[in-house]
Formats: structure tokens, C-alpha cells, sequence
């Protein structure tokens, strides 16, 4: 019977041709092998975004008068909606740290080389997504430092040249950020930023199907050991899955995320108001740019950098490629290796 | 032939392209952006920018007296008596308001002459005498035409006031050790009493008393105490003034009043606690202690809270060794045994609804929503408040009425609490279940890999 239906969807799908890929798949066995479960976990992390999203989406109401209460009663009054609020904090912040980690893995393993560049600059956009993301879901539960953490962070974006200003107008609805804002977050949050990531992650994951798993440059032309994925990797990474789900319930029950007080736009900021952790770096360095440097706006400066830097991680291969035809390929990990140092740096700079 | 954009010469015109593109949109931004900074310390600085300027003056005073012989000749000698007023005067009340030295002392500061400006001619007064000083303000502050110019909301009946105060009884009759309006108001630099750097500020009207009445040498002549400015000052008064800020708080001349200082009466103190403690005096005065305290000639609220070193009310007064009902009632009498039967009450209610807080700041530590419960505490809070206030009336039952309100709302905040930790109990248990399953889950798995590994291995090796 099993047999028969797939035989009648065969005919009409083409099952055995993705069969067949499934099969004849191997995943390279080395010392960093561990750094190929990465992208598995964020896949399965989003899942449960996915998941525990749609749930919220049953009792969030997106209104300046009614999310924090409706976040408040899905902690308080729904059947296990604390476990569901805390897994999709939870799940986001792990999300983002370990989709950081597999960009960092995937940069100092070389793994976007011809031909996998596309591969690279599609994962890039899915984490600048990702980061999307926490900026508009913080918002949500329209929480006083959610609110004043969107209030710098879209002031921020109004010291990008030109645009900023009617960017920033276009991101709050307004002049200030206030039930407009928060309406629109909730947009971009459930429908603009899931129909983007829906479209890269099919591009993303089609072309880690097409292109195959990458070694580290040493191994290229040595012969190393591979598994088949078809069970022996897939195993390990559910295995993995598992720990992570382990880690996830534990933090979940242990330190359910917090509320906080309700936003009062009427109030002065409070003491210690900062972004989440993944925005801290950017944070403190433009805190600690000049006011004016050279006679631009030193937040102009920092935002611009930003950008540039943005644009550069996206162009990684091709810088790749010029440093390889200068002769220097050791260069772009040294900048990378500065890069995380300075991150990591910064973003302890903001927890001092 | 051009490349890919992997090639040679695309990214380098490419790019330089880019370079101009920002370096033309360096130059053209708009110049206003909002800083981080200032979004940050925009209040900051508002606040300290406000505080300068009200310190600073707006110098508009100084350049308008600029033409006066006064200011002038006086200014030469800044560092000596004859010359350290115009500073304070011109920072001062009088001279924002327009006026200028000759507005009190006449005069003619228009010539330079200094033998012809301070001609009585030309209505030169002098200095006045400490005797005549309440005439010589009073001549424009009791006048209703000329200070309505000003403001015509100030009052007019200070000089009329101060006659009818200890000091200007006692100035009527010649002594001139007393206080007159220089005595509190300075004598050039006179500020209103809203700038915190006044002398009559309330935050620094205890200081102002204090240069004459914490004086021993000189309250001995009048047979007062010199420790009431510094009994005030660790009162609960002068804790709500001096460590919360709380200008609203009592100070000297609110009880006292200003210009008509005198100690209230034994008939006047209810009423003038009862400008502010309203509810209390209300309630005593529904009370039998009322006609008692008339008939033995004792001050409604001094007899038990006393007058300047006023400490925190609390059940210490109605149970404690100290308990000022001793003054007049005995231990085992029924006075007594009403006051230990409301100070039991309010204690045990007080001491639940901390309990209920204690609780629910535990389950909200441990992360549980609990504010609900949180906010319906308040109310019991209040009735502990409200339990303390009937204390005034001495009927035990109306304070036990209320602590019972109030138990219940303590109760049911408890209870809420202890939920919340049964709770979280089924959560962590819940979650060592999960914990469980997902062992057996990583261990099934992790045997599975094996087997898969191994058959991989054995097949291979057959290969």
C-alpha cells in the first residue's frame, strides 16, 4: 500500500530523483566536522519559531493598548503559554548566537569558494533576517525597555545619510515610536520578514543540495574520510537537535523571560536601557565614536560603517579572490579573526 | 572585453564609483541628525541648563543698571562693606524686577556727584533704621497698587501679619534683637522663595530660624530651647525635606506661619496639623478623647506626637514602653488594654501583608506572572494605613473591622503566591520528565548511530 502511493506520487513528484540525492549524499569527516551540525541547528531552531510564533499569534494582539496585557495573559492564564512565550525568546537568542557561529565557521573554513558563493551571500542575508527579526519581535510585547531600546534603535537608523530620516519615518509610523510602530513590527515580524526568509532558505538549502558539502582547504586534495548523510549523519544531527531542545526546556522552565513593565511613552527613559545582546557591539561603538569627526556626525559615521561592513561580509568571495590574486590569503582570516575579537570585545564592553 | 564581476577591471571602477557616491552623500546630509548622545542625556542636560540659568540670572539686570551712579561708585569697592551689596542686589529680586538702589534708599543715581545723589534733597533716606524696617518694606509690599505691577497675586498684609507675630510684639516694644524682614529675607539679595538658593526656600527655612533660634546665648534671654531647629531637623519632617527632597514636607513656618510667627495655641495645633493630616484630625475629633483633652487643657496632637522632633508613628506608640497613652492612662486599664488590642491588630495585619509581598516577590524572582496579586496587595496596604488613621478614634472595633478587610486581601494574595510555587514545582517536574524522555531519545540515538556506523564500517570493508 506505502509502496504503491509512493509510486503514484513518484509519477507525479519525482520523489526518487531527491531520493537519490538523499542517498548518494556524504558529509566530509574531520576535525571540524562538528561546525556542519550548525546550519541543522538553525534550521531546527527556526522550526521551532515557526511553531511556537503561530502559537503566540492565537492570543497576541498587536496594539500599543492590548500586547502587553495579551503577552501578560499568555504567561499567566494560558495552559502552558509560559513555556511557549519562553521558547520563542529562548529559541530566538540561541537562533541567532549559533547562526553567528555557522557564519563564523563557514568564513574561517573557506566554505563560500567557488562554487558556493551565492550559498555564502544568501546566508548572510538570512542572518541580517535573523536579525530583523529580534529588532521588530522585542517590540512586541510592548515592554518598557523593548520600548525604549526601538526608540535609539530606529533613531539610529535616522542617521543613515539621505534615507534615514524617512526610513526611520517609514519604521515608526511616525515621528515617534507609538502604536503605529508597533502595528508595523508586527507586520514585518509575521509576514514581510517570514516570506523573505522562506524564499532565501529554499535558495540556501537547495544550493547546499547542489553544490554539496565543502571541505577546509587543506583537505581539498587529500583523501578524507566521509559518512553518508542517509542515516549515519542525519542521526547525529537529530542527536543534536535533541540536546539542543534538552538546553532550550531547561532555560525555558529555569529562567522564563521576563515581561518587565509596561512601556509609558509619558515616562523618562529608564536606567540601563540596552539592545539585545547581538546589536550590544554596535551599540557601545557608537557610543564611543566622536560626536563629530572631521565634521561629520560621528553616528553617521558609525551607521555608514555599518553598512560598509554589512556590504563587505555579504562580498566575502570576492574578497576572497582578491586577496588570492595578491597573493595574500592569509589576509581576509586575519580581518576576521580582528573582526570577532572586536565584537566579542565590544559586546563585554556593553555587559561592564 | 570586460570581466565578471570576479574580474579585473569591474571592481575597481565599481568600487571607486561607490567611494564617490558616499563621499557626495558626506557632503550634501542634512546637518540635523539626532545624536545617540543626545537621546540618552537630552533630559540631563535640559535639567542642568535650567539650573545654570536660573542661578546665573539672565543678566538683564546687570546691563540695566549699568547707568547708575549707585552700582557704579559702590562696585570700586566690592570687597569691603561699602560695596559687597551690589552683587547680591543685582542678582536679586528687586533689580530683575527693574528696581534699582534708589527705590528703597531715594536718592538720585543719576549724577555722579556723590555729595548731590545722596543729598536729602534729592530724597536720599540712607540706611534704615532695624527699628523702622517693617515700615521701610512695607511702604511698597503693603501697598496693593504698587506691588499688583509686579505680581497681583502677592500678598500685601506681611507687615500687618509680622505686628501681630512675637517679633514685632517684641520690636514694638524696643527690643531690637528680634527678628525683622532683612532677619529672614537677607538684606540686598532678596530671592523668591521658590529659588532653591532663597533663604526662605523651604528647604532652607530651618537653617534661616536656625541663625537666631538655635543661638543659646540668645534664646536664653527669652527663655526658649536652641535645640528646636535640630530637633525639627531629624524629625519626620525634616527626613521627608532633608533625604527625600519632599518640599511639600512641614518646615518651620508652615506650623509657625511666616510673618506672623507665633507658637500655635493648644486650640489652634488640631488645626493647624490638620491642614495637612486632615483624615487624622477628622477621626479625633469623632473621638472621646476630644472633650478630655479640652477639659485638661492638652494640645490635641502635641500631647502624643510632640511638636518639633515628631518621630514616625508607628504601634510603638500605642504598646510600647514609651507609649505616650501612659502619660495618662495606666498598664492593665481598659485605655490600655484598647490601645494594646488595636496595636496587636494593626501589627499582625502589617506583618501579613509583608509576608504576602515577601511571597510574591519570591514566586516573581522565579520568575512566575504574579502581578495580578501584586496589585490587588496594594489595597491591604492601604488598609493598614487606614487601620493606623482609626486609631485616632480609640474604638478598637472600627481598627479590628478594617484589619479583618485587609487580612482577607492579604489571604488571598498568599495564596495566589503559594500557587504560583505549586506551579513552578510542576513545572520543574514536568521538565525533569521532558529532561527524561529526551535522554532515552539521545541514548536510543546514539545506539542507532553505532549500528548504522558500524554496518557503514562492515560494509565497506566487504566492498
Amino acid at each position: 500500500m506505502i509502496a504503491k502511493i509512493l509510486t503514484w506520487m513518484d509519477d507525479r513528484l519525482d520523489i526518487s530523483a531527491m531520493r537519490h540525492l538523499a542517498v548518494n549524499k556524504t558529509v566530509p569527516v574531520h576535525r571540524f566536522s562538528w561546525a556542519y551540525f550548525l546550519g541543522g541547528a538553525v534550521l531546527f531552531l527556526l522550526m521551532i519559531q515557526l511553531a511556537t510564533g503561530i502559537l503566540l499569534l492565537l492570543y497576541y494582539r498587536p496594539s500599543a493598548e492590548e500586547a502587553y496585557e495579551s503577552v501578560q495573559f499568555i504567561v499567566a492564564e494560558v495552559e502552558f503559554g509560559w513555556l511557549i512565550r519562553s521558547m520563542h525568546s529562548w529559541s530566538a537568542n540561541l537562533l541567532v548566537g549559533v547562526a553567528f557561529l555557522h557564519l563564523f565557521t563557514t568564513f574561517f573554513m573557506k566554505a563560500y569558494r567557488k562554487p558556493r558563493e551565492l550559498t555564502w551571500t544568501s546566508g548572510v542575508l538570512l542572518l541580517f533576517l535573523m536579525l530583523g527579526f529580534g529588532f521588530s519581535g522585542y517590540l512586541l510585547p510592548w515592554n518598557e525597555l523593548a520600548y525604549f531600546a526601538t526608540q535609539v534603535g530606529t533613531d539610529i537608523v535616522g542617521a543613515v545619510p539621505l534615507i534615514g530620516h524617512p526610513l526611520m519615518v517609514f519604521l515608526r509610523g511616525g515621528e515617534q515610536v507609538t502604536g503605529a510602530t508597533l502595528t508595523r513590527f508586527f507586520g514585518f515580524h509575521v509576514a514581510v520578514l517570514p516570506a523573505l526568509t522562506t524564499v532565501l532558505i529554499l535558495l540556501h538549502l537547495g544550493l547546499v543540495q547542489k553544490h554539496g558539502i565543502s571541505v577546509p582547504p587543506k583537505l581539498e586534495n587529500k583523501a578524507y574520510k566521509t559518512l553518508p548523510f542517509l542515516p549515519n549523519v542525519l542521526l547525529r544531527d537529530v542527536l543534536a537537535w535533541y540536546v539542543l531542545l534538552a538546553v532550550l526546556v531547561t532555560l525555558c522552565a529555569f529562567f522564563p523571560w521576563e515581561l518587565g513593565t509596561k512601556a509609558d511613552p509619558f515616562v523618562s527613559a529608564p536606567q540601563g536601557i540596552r539592545p539585545e545582546w547581538y546589536f550590544l557591539f554596535m551599540f557601545e561603538t557608537l557610543k564611543i565614536i566622536p560626536s563629530s569627526v572631521l565634521g561629520m556626525e560621528g553616528e553617521t559615521l558609525g551607521v555608514l560603517g555599518f553598512g560598509l561592513a554589512a556590504l563587505a561580509l555579504i562580498l566575502v568571495p570576492f574578497w576572497d579572490y582578491l586577496a588570492q590574486r595578491m597573493g595574500r590569503p592569509a589576509l581576509l582570516t586575519w580581518l576576521g579573526v580582528l573582526a570577532v575579537i572586536y565584537m566579542a570585545a565590544m559586546t563585554m564592553v556593553g555587559y561592564l | 572585453m570586460r570581466k565578471t564581476i570576479f574580474g579585473r577591471h569591474y571592481p575597481v571602477w565599481g568600487w571607486a564609483g561607490l567611494a564617490a557616491v558616499l563621499l557626495l552623500m558626506f557632503l550634501v546630509q542634512p546637518q540635523a541628525y539626532r545624536g545617540l548622545a543626545s537621546v540618552v542625556h537630552a533630559a540631563e542636560q535640559e535639567a542642568a541648563e535650567g539650573a545654570q540659568s536660573e542661578a546665573q540670572g539672565d543678566g538683564a539686570a546687570e546691563e540695566s543698571h549699568q547707568d547708575s551712579s549707585c552700582i557704579t561708585c559702590h562696585d570700586v569697592f566690592k570687597e569691603t562693606p561699602i560695596g559687597d551689596m551690589v552683587e547680591p542686589f543685582l542678582k536679586g529680586v528687586h533689580a530683575r524686577a527693574g528696581l534699582g538702589c534708589e527705590s528703597c534708599h531715594g536718592g538720585d543715581p543719576s549724577t555722579s556727584d556723590k555729595e548731590l545723589s545722596m543729598s536729602p534733597d534729592r530724597g536720599y533716606k540712607g540706611v534704615p533704621a532695624r527699628g523702622d524696617m517693617p515700615q521701610f518694606c512695607g511702604s511698597c509690599h503693603s501697598s496693593a497698587e504698587y506691588m499688583r505691577r509686579f505680581d497681583p497675586s502677592l500678598r500685601i498684609d506681611q507687615v500687618a501679619e509680622y505686628r501681630t507675630s512675637v517679633h514685632g510684639q517684641k520690636l514694638a516694644e524696643g527690643d531690637a534683637n528680634v527678628a525683622t524682614c532683612i532677619s529672614c529675607h537677607g538684606v540686598h539679595g532678596m530671592l523668591p522663595a521658590s529659588n532653591p538658593l532663597a533663604s526662605v526656600h523651604p528647604a532652607n527655612v530651618a537653617d534661616t530660624c536656625a541663625t537666631c533660634h538655635a543661638d543659646a546665648e540668645l534664646m536664653a534671654q527669652y527663655d526658649l530651647p536652641a535645640d528646636q531647629p535640630q530637633l525639627f531637623k531629624a524629625s519626620v519632617h525634616g527626613a521627608a525635606i532633608y533625604e527625600r527632597n519632599d518640599f511639600g514636607a512641614a518646615t518651620c513656618n508652615d506650623c509657625h506661619g511666616n510673618h506672623g510667627a507665633t507658637p500655635p495655641g493648644v486650640e489652634s495645633v488640631a488645626h493647624v496639623c490638620g491642614n495637612c493630616h486632615g483624615v487624622q484630625g477628622e477621626l479625633f475629633s469623632e473621638s472621646s478623647h476630644e472633650d478630655i483633652f479640652q477639659m485638661f487643657e492638652m494640645s490635641a496632637c502635641v500631647t502624643c506626637h510632640s511638636n518639633h522632633e515628631i518621630a514616625k508613628p508607628g504601634e510603638f506608640m500605642l504598646a510600647g514602653e514609651d507609649s505616650p497613652c501612659l502619660q495618662c492612662h495606666e498598664d492593665g486599664d481598659v485605655g490600655m488594654e484598647a490601645a494594646h488590642a488595636m496595636a496587636a491588630d494593626i501589627s499582625r495585619l502589617a506583618a501579613h501583608v509583608q509576608e504576602a509581598r515577601d511571597l510574591l516577590t519570591r514566586a516573581e524572582q522565579a520568575g512566575m506572572e504574579v502581578s495580578s496579586a501584586q496589585f490587588d496587595l496594594h489595597s491591604a496596604h492601604e488598609k493598614v494605613i487606614l487601620a493606623r488613621n482609626l486609631v485616632h478614634t480609640i474604638v478598637p472595633e472600627r481598627v479590628k473591622e478594617t484589619v479583618a478587610e485587609g487580612t482577607a486581601i492579604a489571604q488571598s494574595a498568599e495564596q495566589s503566591g503559594n500557587e504560583a510555587f505549586e506551579e513552578l514545582r510542576y513545572r520543574r517536574t514536568g521538565l525533569f520528565v521532558a529532561l527524561f524522555v529526551i535522554a532515552l531519545a539521545i541514548v536510543g540515538l546514539w545506539m542507532w548511530i553505532r549500528r548504522a556506523d558500524e554496518q557503514l564500517e562492515e560494509s565497506r570493508q566487504s566492498a
